[in-house]
């Protein structure tokens, strides 16, 4: 069960991925943020 | 304590995917388009949240035919954003290579040869080795030939009175499998500016398979490599057989 050990591990890395790419990791930030608030609006009207 | 959970997993899935979008389109011209979709998406959420709820459907309207519309105008970026998820992502080499090393030397050497002759002369040329990716879409745009490489008859395809000069070599193992072939060109904007048609073409076959190219330029006689659309520009002889060996082989699979 490698995976069960190493998640901290691969999660920091991926981490350290988006935050190396700080103009990619705000934009997704953003669509995202974006994305939630028009689909929440939607839903709770 | 279970909305939140679901809200916080449904948070990181719609991240990580926009994430990967934005990674990917990094470097093309979509990246600009996409952004506008942050701006559509917090209009219409504010909308709806002020409670003009009948421009709801305007805004949907908006969205969707904006999609449509990047994805038809930016069709050439999405397909080679596609190409490169799918070629490039497998680097390894071996659908095409040389056995043999002592014929695998040889061809280097000729390569080589072919492309300092051309370079002395200044006569511009463009020669695609064939990797792991079948070429078979460009080949056909060019004109059969299916002739052992030799540095004599690169010269002689690519002199000035050939009717086979304006175009590309394609090279499958050692042999020329067809002359005069049209490649796709660079699309990053960088290459636009700086280059020639013949670069744009030899970085953009690159960026859509895994083959080499050689260029040998017709104002400087530079010879420059490309590979999974980047360029080594003005190799020196010695450092392109180098390369050619190290990136023409067969690896273990």
């Amino acid at each position: 069960m490698s995976f069960l050990r190493d998640w901290p591990v691969a999660l920091r890395k991926r981490l350290t991925a988006v935050m190396r790419d700080r103009q990619v990791g705000l934009y997704a930030l953003l669509l995202t943020g974006s994305l939630l608030l028009f689909l929440l609006s939607e839903w709770h009207r | 304590m279970i909305s939140h959970l679901r809200f916080l997993v449904f948070f990181i899935i719609i991240f990580y995917f926009s994430y990967r979008v934005f990674s990917l389109t990094k470097d093309s011209a979509l990246f600009g388009p996409l952004r506008f979709l942050i701006v559509l998406f917090i209009s219409a959420g504010l909308s709806n949240l002020a409670g003009f709820h009948e421009l709801s459907l305007f805004w949907k309207f908006l969205v969707f035919s904006y999609a449509a519309a990047v994805a038809v105008i930016f069709q050439p970026e999405l397909r080679r954003i596609y190409f490169n998820r799918t070629y490039h992502s497998s680097p390894g080499v071996g659908g095409h290579y040389i056995g043999n090393e002592e014929i695998r030397g040889k061809f280097i050497d000729d390569v080589v040869l072919a492309c300092q002759t051309l370079s002395r002369k200044k006569i511009g040329a463009l020669i695609v080795l064939e990797r792991k990716n079948n070429l078979w879409d460009f080949i056909q745009t060019g004109i059969l030939i299916d002739a052992l490489f030799s540095p004599e008859l690169a010269y002689s395809v690519f002199l000035l009175e050939s009717p086979l000069h304006d175009g590309a070599v394609i090279v499958r193992e050692n042999r020329i499998v067809a002359a005069g072939c049209i490649l796709p060109l660079a699309e990053r904007v960088e290459m636009k500016k700086l280059v020639g048609t013949r670069h744009r073409a030899a970085v953009g076959i690159t960026e859509q398979a895994d083959g080499l190219s050689i260029v040998v330029s017709e104002e400087t006689g530079k010879v420059s490599l490309a590979v999974q659309g980047r360029i080594a520009w003005d190799i020196e002889a010695g450092a392109l057989k180098k390369m050619i060996r190290i990136l023409y082989r067969e690896v273990d699979r």
